[in-house]
This record gives structure tokens, sequence and C-alpha cells, in this order.
């Protein structure tokens, strides 16, 4: 701990310094929580408050149709039950969210990797480059959304044409209708690689090159340097990048609403059906309240599982933690 | 023998890149390339055809069926707000975790990294029927007064860029007297200028492509609307389906902004996509 100028002068000046010490840290964590206090009412506000809104709702049948004038009646776990038992939607909505979740990372991951690689080589314009491979990932999604509605549309799917022009058949209308899971995945994948990609980038810059190097001698060839120097090294990068990638996937919601929309109901999402039941009448708002907290939940779980196992496979070569 | 080899090397390399580059830019191309084309039937023949010469006319449509400076004016309202509220919260909350020490700042650090991995959907709703409460559906106050908490994205930033600077900046400063609101004001705050343009742009992104939080709060507001959600509820209803070079104009009227601006703050953005990944 190294001392602050004011205790040294206390010192200086012959003052007792432990008590002057105690002040100092009394003095810095008052200082310390006014600093922070405007994260503090923001989470508290907009975060805790709502969600304490959000688990009460989902608890409670609401009666009337406005905001002004409801009524709450006590309802127990009958949202949640009949979130499973009403209809299969929101195993439906699990089951594609989760497969949306994964498939998106590991498209975008691999796919992002190969690009880091090709574009950590010496070339030149090298930064341009980059600026196009991430420029379709920082469009407003509604103008992607309809960019890609419009390329997928089955009155003339530029994507099927194109396709069918290397030996592949896809039915026109099977993007936007019983395919539009996979169709949000693909626009996904495209607006996402960009991102992943310049964090690849720049965590490959770290990549000890003495190591490489030492292999190269040893005769290593590029698939063994790969897995064995450089993904440990930036594995930190890997994990953040996964994490992330799966928080926000699996609340993938835009994607789907603008680019499906109503079109498709077995693409739906978690978030999608939320927003569906909360739309429809407000008296859904128990119900959409108790599809949301198990959203949460479940993302809750995620995290909770992969930071407790994140320690075997992520190496940090300082030895330091997340 | 060598060289020639890297050559090579390089020469495919780029090509790869070029072809790469156009794939991705293909979506961009392909909505410029629609917006100028003359019939809206077009759209719908494969192979695709080139316009034939370049047609404004869907542009002066667009631009006639929108008040176009009126939604530019109110999304720049909404990123103003959210910028200068973000701005000011991350760089207090910033500094206070980089530089103050006081029990319980671990566990507060906890907190701020697990609230950037919520989910939305869960305070949404229930914010929705608050605002709708206190009667402020179809104002700005929804979108920008939350932001007052800064973001945990923007708070890490500010924190790592503050860490960097050596503490014998502040200490000559608190030395002279000056109190720590003036330190940080005068000292670190100059110093902070790569990070805070970071910061803006990535709330004008941000804010620019919102589209779940202005679509619940603005909804009806036609004349509160955002391009976005100008654009959205356009395309839904009456432009009608078919319109599609009217339709592409107006993606185009959203996206161009973004897109110059993207150019032209090239390095702050790929330092904030570097940086959010090192939360030490």
């Amino acid at each position: 701990m190294s001392r602050t100028i004011s205790e040294i002068r206390a010192e200086v000046n012959g003052a007792e310094p432990k008590k002057r010490a105690m002040s100092r840290r009394k003095k810095d964590t008052v200082s310390f929580y006014l600093y922070i206090l405007p994260f503090i009412l923001g989470f508290s506000l907009f975060t805790l408050v709502p969600m304490g809104f959000s688990l009460f709702f989902s608890f409670h049948k609401i009666g009337l149709n406005t905001y002004v004038d409801e009524s709450y009646t006590f309802y127990g776990f009958q949202n949640y039950v009949r979130v499973f038992t009403d209809n299969n939607y929101f195993l439906l909505a699990l089951r594609n969210t989760f497969t949306f979740a994964i498939f998106r990372n590991v498209f975008c991951v691999v796919i992002a990797m190969l690009l880091a690689l090709l574009f950590n080589c010496k070339m030149p314009c090298k930064k341009l480059f980059r600026t196009f491979i991430y420029i379709p990932g920082v469009l407003p999604i509604v103008g992607a959304a309809i960019i890609w509605r419009q390329l997928f549309d089955g009155r003339a799917s530029l994507i099927s044409w194109a396709l069918s022009g290397v030996g592949i058949t896809v039915d026109p209308n099977w993007w936007l209708g019983n395919g539009g899971l996979v169709s949000a995945l693909i626009m996904s994948v495209f607006m996402g690689i960009g991102q992943t990609m310049t964090m690849f980038l720049a965590a490959l810059q770290g990549v000890p090159t003495a190591q490489l190097e030492a292999a190269d001698i040893d005769g290593a060839d590029a698939f063994t340097k790969f897995f064995r120097i450089t993904l440990p090294s930036i594995s930190p990068t890997m994990f953040y990048v996964v994490m992330t990638g799966i928080i926000s996937s699996l609340q993938a919601y835009a994607e789907v609403e603008l680019l499906v929309g109503s079109l498709a109901k077995n693409s739906m999402t978690i978030s999608y059906l939320v927003m569906y039941y909360y739309k429809q009448n407000m008296i859904g708002l128990g119900y959409s309240s108790a599809i949301a907290w198990l959203l949460f939940l479940i993302i809750g779980a995620c995290s909770f599982f992969v930071f407790k196992y994140s320690k075997k496979m992520v190496f940090f070569a300082d030895g330091g933690t997340l | 023998m060598k060289k020639k080899n890297s050559r090579a090397r390089v020469v495919a390399a780029v090509a790869i890149a070029v072809v790469l580059s156009l794939i991705f830019c293909f979506p961009l191309v392909w909505m410029v390339m629609q917006s100028f084309q003359t019939d809206s039937q077009a759209i719908f023949e494969l192979p695709p055809k080139l316009p034939e010469r370049m047609d404004f006319s869907s542009y002066k449509f667009v631009f006639g069926y929108w008040n176009v400076l009126q939604l530019y004016i109110n999304t720049l309202t909404i990123v103003i707000g959210v910028g200068a509220l973000t701005l000011m919260a991350s760089i207090l909350v910033g500094y206070g975790f980089a530089r103050i020490e006081a029990p319980g700042k671990k566990l507060m650090f906890s907190i701020l990294l697990a609230s950037s991995m919520l989910p939305a959907v869960v305070t949404l709703i229930p914010s929705y029927a608050i605002w709708a409460r206190l009667g402020l559906l179809g104002t700005y106050v929804p979108l920008i007064i939350p932001s007052i908490g800064g973001g945990a994205f923007n708070i890490f930033l500010v924190r790592m860029f503050i860490m960097g600077i050596p503490r014998s900046l502040d200490e000559s400063a608190e030395m002279d007297g000056a109190s720590r609101l003036k330190t940080l004001l005068l000292v670190i705050v100059p110093q902070l200028g790569p990070v805070l343009a970071t910061i803006m742009l990535f709330t004008f992104i941000g804010v620019w492509g919102d589209y779940v939080a202005p679509s619940l709060y603005l909804w009806g507001y036609t004349n509160k609307y955002t391009l976005s959600i100008m654009l959205a509820s356009s395309f839904k209803s009456e432009f009608g389906v078919m319109d599609w070079p009217k339709v592409m104009a107006g993606c185009m009227i959203v996206s161009l902004p973004v897109i110059v601006v993207i150019f032209a703050f090239q390095n702050a953005f790929v330092r904030g996509i570097v940086t959010s990944g090192i939360k030490d």
C-alpha cells in the first residue's frame, strides 16, 4: 500500500498517523460511493426495480386492460405452469433459442478466427479490408433486416438463385417460411463476424513470437502451432467472445422479429415469445413476465456454469483469472 | 526463391481479402443499387439486373413522404441526451473504480460485471408499464434517463484507461491542494479524449440503430419517431411491401450516417471492440 500525500504530510506535521489514516479511509469510502452513485442509481432504478415488478407480475393474474386501473390477483405459480402446459410454444422457443445461440457462436467464432488469421499476415490495405468486413455489422438492425429480407424473399430469392448456381437447391419460399431461424442465423453470423474478427486480430498480436519461432525450428506444422501455441494464448479473448456471444444470442429478438416476424411461428425465440404475448393484450403481462423470468434463470444458470468451469478451459499467462 | 514464395502468398491473401470484402459489402451494394432502380418490379427478376440509370425518384418520394429533417433531429436529440448522460456517468463511476479504495468495491464491481449480462427483455416490459403509468410514453425521457447508469461497457473502458494514467499526476495535483473532483476534471478528463470518442461512437451507433426500446415507447407518436422506427413502420405498412426501391432508399437514408461515421472514426471503433475483451 502506498501512502498518500496527505498521510505523509500528516506524519511530517507530527499528527498521529493512525488516526488520520482512519479518517482518510472513511472519507475515501464516502467518496467512492458518491462517485459510483450514477451506477447505483441506474442499476437499482432501471434494473432492480423493473425486475422486481416483473417478478411480481409473474405471480399475479392481471385483470384489466389499462395501466390506470388494473387489478392483481395472486396467481401462485399458475403463470409458470401455464407456460409449460398451455401449448408447446415455450419448449419450441427454448429449442430455437438454444439452436440459434449455439450455431451462431460456432459459425461466428470459426469464421472470424479464420479471417483473423488471414488478416494477421502481412498485406497492404489491411485496415480498409477490415472495415469492409465489420461494416455490415454496425448497420441499423432495421435497415439490415430489410435488405436481408429482400435477399431471401421467395418471389425472387437472390440467395436461392446464387446457391442453385453452385448446385444447391433451396425452395425460395423456405427462407422466410419454415427456414426462418436459419435465415436469422445467417444474417446474425454475417453481422457478428466483423467485431469478433477484430477482437481476435488484437489478441493475435499478443501471441508469443518466440514460441512460434521455436516451434518452427522444431519443424512443427501450422496446425500444431495453432492448436498448441496460438489458441491457448488467445483463450481469454476466446472465452469472452463465446460468453458474451451466447448471452446476447440467447436474447435474440430484433433479428427474428424484423426478418421473419409473424411469417413463421416455428422460428420464434424466447424473447420473441415474451414480446408476442405482451403485445397481444396486456392481460398477457403476467404470462410474459413468467417467460421472461424463465429466460433470466436459464441465462443465469448458463453464466454460472461457464464461470465455474472457465478456470479449466482458459489459459492465463500470468496465472490471473477473469 | 523464398522471396518469390512470400510475394505469391501476399498476392493470394490480398485476392482472398478482396473477395471477402465484396461478399461482406454485398448487402450494402445491393441496397444502393436497388434504391436507384426505376422499375419497382425489376427486383423480382433473376438474374438480377442493374438499374438502367441513376434514378432518384425513390429518394424524392421518401423525402416527400417522411419529414426527414425532423427524423434526423429526433434521432440526434436522443443521441445527444444519451451521450451526455453516458459520458458523465462513465467518467465518474470509472474514476471511482479506478482510483478510490473502499470496502465493498469488489462486490460493486461484480455487480457491474453481472449487470452487463442481464437479459434486457426481463426489464423491458415492466419498465414500459412504469413509464406508461408516469405518462411519459411518446417522450424521450424513457429512452434517455436510464442511461444515467453509464453502462458497464463504458465504465470498463474509462476505468481501464484511468488505471493506465500514472498516479503521480493525481498526487502532484493533490499536492497543489486540488480536490478529488478538480483533479478528475483538470488532470484526468483531458487525457481521456480517445476513450470518450469511443464511447460517443458506440452510443451513436447504438442509439441510431436501436429498435426494441423506441418501438415500445414511441409507437404511434409519429412526430417523435426516430429514423429506425420510421423505417420499420413504413416498411410494415405504408410503402406497401412491393415497392422495394423506395424501401431501399429509406434504408439508405437511415444507414448512410452510420457508414460515414464508421469510416471516419475507424480507430475509435476498433479501440472500443478491442478493449471490450479485456476486463482484468
